[in-house]
């Protein structure tokens, strides 16, 4: 499918093969500015990555290129989703960044693209876009994980504004975000799944602590955050009051698919990162582990042509199925067994600072792999969804 | 053809044929098939020659349907749902065979289903051919035996050869009274395999076979195995899990619980993923790294198919264990899709080997 680039900048038909090859040239010369220098940065700091990763968003909008299949009216292209898998595809192959307003663009926009009012999608889609503006998403609380319904942070009306009260945890990125896709309860406590309401709440203000949490890799991206009566903006509810369960299943479900997609580009060029350092080593690498490395080649391969499959399905306007929560728990797993597998042939060569340019941290890989299995729905959540949902097996009722 | 396209272009065509298999081949037909003398249900062969099952990507010049390539995989996914037996897959290689090396007279036979074939399904026969003297179009083999399916209930065999004088590979028909067919022992109720014995043995040369097209042959072999890998995961995985639902232990269905929920879960995603690779191998047949893409979706369907049969038979308990129920069918048919075209192991090897150059 052929289509035509919005009107503000000069006006050009592309094809997915062209867009390509138009990428790559415009890679040449973004990169550097991105990266801060004329090769990628090796094994960046935190505070480092992030700011690239804004460099990144920036440059994307100015491109015209951070919202392909959006559509055009919210500052997309309403390019079919494959052009989505060509951006993913080569940047990771130019050793981009991600993306760095990523809940923003997977989470937020949809929601609010689908269910949110014109006067929202007026407000915040653009400044969005360009990383002027950074979201976090509230749904986790330290006693609603898996079970995300039994969430308890309240929201109330006084003098007809919502205010929020409660905890949420694991809440990726709110430090340095501006506002909060926030989960609340509006319903009675009991109320479940029914009486829980999607919120935009400002992080900036006095009712809002934040309290970065440190992880076993030495990561504080996740923060618990507070509210102690915090306020919302004006026009804070997304979708309907007690409608946000419904709301934030079904963009979770289209956000892993595109989330996919960029775990999946990432993935292979791990994957290939180790595969060079093999090839370096030669048959000083036994044979069992050689072996390992085959079955996790096959892994990711199988993993590149179903997101691909799954995407294709999306582009025909077809929702995403179980095939997803499949794919979830078939990408950690495989994440985790590379990180497993790359301690084991470099461990030592971590430890002594000798890694090629090309190659992560593995050690820290490793670590972070292990948090995979358990965000956005554990695997064992995912298993239960496929089991009952998917595949139609009895209820568990005790 | 992309696989959107093929998404596209796929159900209605795959339905009609699933439709057929559904109705009018099941798995108790299969085995029913299987008691009787041919070893397989002759009718059956032909109605779907009938329907151009021989044909899908066949020039319409030879009574083919000339669609994409990738298809026959479909249809072959299909066919490993209910394990359908005879020689099929060799009637259908047979067709690709003979349009790659221009046997057109018996390219329209056995696309129309009139002469039944059979050729043997392992590398080495492809590989390595077997010697022969070439005489007036001709061949008398020297010595040596291969492997064949259903030798001696089908109308003619296919078997590379070489001619001892200018070495070239050729085709050869044979008749299956041209030579001492000896059944093998098998543990698989459907397949029967018979070791043939070809020294003196004297057939039809049918043409060149050049080298890239007996490679292709035995990639087409392990692709459209692992679609019956895929097919069959896909039906063992449905039927267990209606047996789930009603089988109840301490007073309800033990499908409720979350062991077994995570049991059939495993097996699902393992399909998805292996389904994706298979068909990215039918697709994708003049990339680059073609090898590597047909060693990876036949060791990924193997495992698939015989780790989805081991689970259906844990699942099912005591009666998984019994020669009663299809179970034992699956598992024992994954294991011999797994011998060919080569042991599953071998395949491995070779992307061992790949997998250090980038």
């Amino acid at each position: 499918m052929a289509i035509e680039l919005s009107a503000a900048r000069t006006p050009i038909v592309f094809e997915p093969e062209s867009f390509r090859q138009q990428l790559e040239e415009w890679f040449v010369t973004a990169l550097p500015a991105i990266w801060g220098g004329s090769a990628p940065p090796v094994r960046p700091t935190e505070a480092d990555d992030m700011e690239m990763r804004r460099r990144f968003d920036r440059a994307l909008y100015a491109a015209g290129w951070a919202a392909l299949s959006w559509p055009r009216e919210y500052g997309g292209l309403d390019a079919d989703v494959d052009f989505e898998r060509i951006l993913a595809e080569e940047s990771a192959v130019a050793g981009a960044p991600e993306r760095y307003n990523r809940v923003g663009l997977g989470i937020v926009a949809p929601a609010l693209i689908n269910h949110g009012s014109a006067a929202q999608k007026e407000r915040y889609l653009i400044p969005l876009l360009k990383a002027d503006e950074v979201w976090c998403q509230g749904f986790s609380e330290p006693n609603a994980g898996s079970d995300l319904a039994s969430l308890t942070t309240r929201a109330s009306l006084v003098d007809g504004c919502w205010r929020i009260t409660g905890q949420k945890v694991w809440t990726t990125l709110a430090t340095v975000s501006d506002f909060c896709f926030l989960l609340a309860r509006t319903g009675d406590p009991h109320s479940a799944h029914r009486g829980i309401t999607a919120f935009i709440v400002p992080m900036n203000q006095p009712g809002v602590t934040i309290r970065p949490i440190r992880q076993i890799n030495d990561s504080a991206e996740f923060s618990e955050v507070f509210f102690d009566d915090a306020e919302t903006v004006q026009d804070p509810v997304i979708g309907e009051v007690n409608g946000g369960w419904q709301l934030a299943m079904t963009v979770l479900s289209y956000e892993r698919s595109t989330n996919l997609l960029n775990r999946q580009t990432r993935l292979a060029v791990a994957l290939n990162a180790l595969r060079g350092a093999v090839a370096q080593l030669g048959d000083s690498v036994p044979a069992s582990l050689v072996d390992d490395l085959v079955e996790l080649w096959i892994r990711s391969e199988a993993l590149r042509h179903t997101v691909r499959e799954h995407l294709a399905e999306i582009g025909v306007g077809r929702a995403p199925g179980i095939g997803n929560n499949a794919t979830k728990v078939y990408w950690s797993e495989t994440y985790q067994a590379l990180g497993a597998l790359a301690v084991q042939i470099r461990g030592l060569a971590c430890e002594q600072g000798e890694l090629s340019d090309d190659e992560p941290d593995w050690y820290g890989y490793y670590l972070g792999s292990r948090a995979a299995s358990i965000y956005a729905g554990t695997d064992e959540v995912q298993r239960n969804i496929i089991a009952e949902r998917g595949l139609g097996l009895p209820r568990y009722a005790p | 053809v992309t696989p959107t396209e093929l998404n596209q272009v796929e159900p209605e065509i795959v339905e009609a044929l699933a439709d057929v298999l559904a109705k009018g081949a099941s798995l108790s037909d299969t085995l029913q098939g299987a008691k009787s003398d041919a070893g397989y249900d002759r009718a059956l062969l032909s109605r779907l020659a009938e329907l151009g099952f021989f044909g899908v990507s066949g020039p319409p010049s030879h009574g083919g349907l000339g669609l994409p390539p990738a298809l026959v995989g479909e249809f072959c996914r299909e066919a490993g749902r209910v394990l359908l037996g005879g020689p099929w897959l060799e009637q259908l290689l047979a067709a690709h065979l003979l349009d790659a090396v221009g046997g057109w007279q018996l390219l329209t036979d056995v696309i129309g289903g009139t002469l039944l074939v059979s050729l043997p399904l392992d590398r080495s026969a492809w590989g390595r051919p077997l010697p022969v003297h070439v005489e007036r179009g001709h061949a008398r083999f020297v010595s040596g035996r291969i492997d064949l399916g259903f030798a001696t209930s089908v109308d003619g065999w296919l078997v590379a050869a070489q001619d001892v004088v200018n070495e070239t590979t050729i085709l050869v028909q044979l008749s299956p009274d041209a030579a001492t067919c000896r059944a093998r022992r098998s543990w698989s109720e459907i397949w029967r395999s018979f070791d043939v014995d070809l020294t003196d043995a004297v057939g039809v040369v049918i043409a060149e076979i050049p080298e890239d097209v007996s490679d292709g042959l035995v990639a087409q072999i392990a692709r459209l195995l692992a679609c019956c890998s895929v097919g069959a995961t896909e039906a063992v995985l449905e039927s267990t899990i209606e047996f789930l639902k009603l089988r109840e232990q301490f007073g309800r269905p033990i499908g409720s619980f979350q062991a077994l929920q995570h049991m059939m879960a495993n097996v699902f995603i393992d399909l998805e993923h292996t389904r994706s690779l298979v068909r990215a191998s039918l697709v994708w047949t003049a990339a680059v790294d073609v090898d590597v893409l047909v060693a990876m979706a036949k060791v990924a369907a193997d495992r698939l198919a015989v780790g989805a049969a081991e689970s259906a038979l844990q699942a099912h308990g005591g009666v998984g264990f019994t020669w009663e129920l299809p179970v034992h069918h699956f598992l024992k048919e994954a294991l011999r899709r797994r011998t060919l075209p080569q042991p599953s192991a071998l395949y491995r090897e070779e992307l061992s080997r790949s997998v250090r150059i980038l």
